[in-house]
């Protein structure tokens, strides 16, 4: 299992408290949600996480990252940015 | 086991190269008749190779492109034409040759998965079923080139003034048959309303014959355009078209016409999965604000050749249909579909009118105007308010 970058684990976790709150008691729970299948988010709003992970953390996706099974839950969008964002 | 499935078709181009095209997919990779005589070869061996395929090299050319990216009028056929753009060809082993056929779907090893695919696309991520052809658009400019959809549909069309359509085939037969159209139709003093007007260019062709005329849009970005640039008898309105009550503030029974033009697919098919879209409320609401045997005018793409690929030589140009009455890349609705929406809305149909190029645009680019001179790309509804 890739390892997640603390900052990120909480910008991923802010930016889903501000628009769609996370289901799930323990962040085990919430990190396990596939955001996208649950319907959380809109197609517009996922832009916007893009572009704000992008922009935060000086990463680009490649449509193969956004379009990972990794991709659509919360902790595997957290991996994923950890890892782009490894030195 | 490998097919080809029988969804591709293979096209002759220059220099004995062969295209092979998946007309379902919209995918194609271009070979030299040693690529072809490979698939067929794996086809009918599979997964055992001869020795010398296995060892031999079989130059691909790589034409796979979204061509709709600079806009909706540009050849729909997502394949880079002309050869001049190809490039040196790659020289791949057999392996490779194949890995790139099975990721264009010009060879399938698992025909049931395959199929599933065509299952409907779930969210913009979604890569494991074919999306149609507004979450292509969408997956495109959002992910790809991270570009706003809004901003791309007034780019495609407008001028960047924003003052006039682009010499397209937008400006090639939609403003060139309205211009006639609504000189013909509409007379000084007419109340018109123009639903789903966005920048309101239409909303002001038809001012200057002299009708009344209010544009109502739910996008504030298009209604603010459309102020700037009004005409002195057209003025513009933010109304949340389609929502139950938002069109309240438009009496009953005060227009003499209403138009609405490449709006209505959109109830059919939504662009994405969270618009609101509800045909009884927008119908409703037309019926309701129309005098009585009022005209309703509904231009929309055409029911069957609406991106449609552009094939053949220029002056022959064929197409091929490969979904009608249950569409998954398609986005526009069946005849029967349309007319019994008009029909149950309450409307009666007076004219109908299959719209193709002004001829002046042949010089411009004559495979558009070849192809929708014999495919119509929009049609015209000319209806009536039934009481």
């Amino acid at each position: 299992m890739t390892t997640m970058d603390r900052e990120v684990k909480q910008a991923v976790l802010d930016f889903f408290a501000e628009r769609a709150p996370l289901p799930g008691e323990s962040e085990g729970e919430q990190l396990a949600v596939a955001y996208l299948d649950a319907g959380l988010i809109s197609s517009m709003a996922i832009v916007e996480l893009v572009v704000t992970l992008e922009d935060r953390f000086g990463v680009r996706f490649e449509p193969e990252d956004m379009q990972s099974e990794d991709f659509r839950t919360v902790g595997g969008l957290i991996e994923v940015v950890s890892r782009l964002r490894a030195p | 086991m490998s097919r080809i499935p029988g969804d591709v078709i293979v096209l002759p181009e220059p220099a004995g190269r062969w295209r092979l095209h998946n007309v379902f997919t919209r995918t194609s990779l271009v070979l030299d008749v040693s690529g072809l005589r490979l698939a067929r070869a794996v086809e009918a061996d599979s997964p055992n190779l001869d020795a010398s395929l296995a060892a031999a090299t079989f130059p691909v050319w790589e034409v796979q492109c979204f061509s709709n990216e600079n806009g909706l009028m540009a050849d729909p056929s997502n394949f880079l034409r002309d050869p001049q753009q190809w490039g040196e060809p790659e020289l791949l082993d057999a392996e490779e040759l194949l890995r790139r056929l099975r990721r264009r779907w010009l060879l399938v090893d698992d025909e049931a998965g395959y199929r599933a695919r065509f299952a409907p696309r779930r969210d913009v991520l979604d890569h494991e079923h074919f999306p149609n052809f507004h979450q292509e658009l969408g997956t495109h400019l959002m992910l790809k080139l991270r570009r706003d959809p809004e901003a791309w549909w007034i780019d495609q069309k407008f001028t960047q003034d924003m003052r006039d359509v682009r010499e397209n085939l937008y400006g090639a037969i939609q403003h060139s048959f309205l211009k006639r159209y609504f000189a013909e139709r509409l007379s000084p003093g007419q109340e018109v309303v123009d639903v789903g007007c966005g920048p309101g260019f239409y909303t002001n062709l038809m001012a200057r014959t002299g009708a009344k005329v209010l544009g109502v849009d739910p996008s504030i970005s298009f209604i603010e355009v459309a102020r700037r640039h009004a005409e002195p008898a057209a003025r513009f309105e933010l109304l949340k078209v389609s929502e139950a009550g938002a069109m309240d503030e438009i009496p009953t029974a005060s227009a003499d016409v209403v138009f609405m033009s490449d709006a209505l697919l959109f109830y059919f098919v939504p662009a994405t999965s969270e618009q609101v879209a509800d045909l009884d409320v927008l119908l409703g609401d037309i019926h309701r604000i129309l005098k009585p045997e009022g005209r309703f005018i509904s231009m929309e793409p055409h029911y069957i050749f609406w991106l449609r690929p552009w094939l053949g030589d220029v002056d022959r140009p064929f197409t091929v249909l490969s979904e009608y009455l249950h569409k998954t890349f398609g986005v526009t609705p069946s005849i029967s579909e349309l007319i019994r929406a008009y029909a149950s809305g309450g409307f009666a149909v007076l004219d109908m009118r299959e719209l193709t190029p002004d001829p002046a645009f042949e010089s411009l680019d004559a495979r558009a105007y070849r192809f929708a001179s014999q495919f119509p790309l929009w049609q015209l509804f000319e209806l009536m308010r039934l009481p």
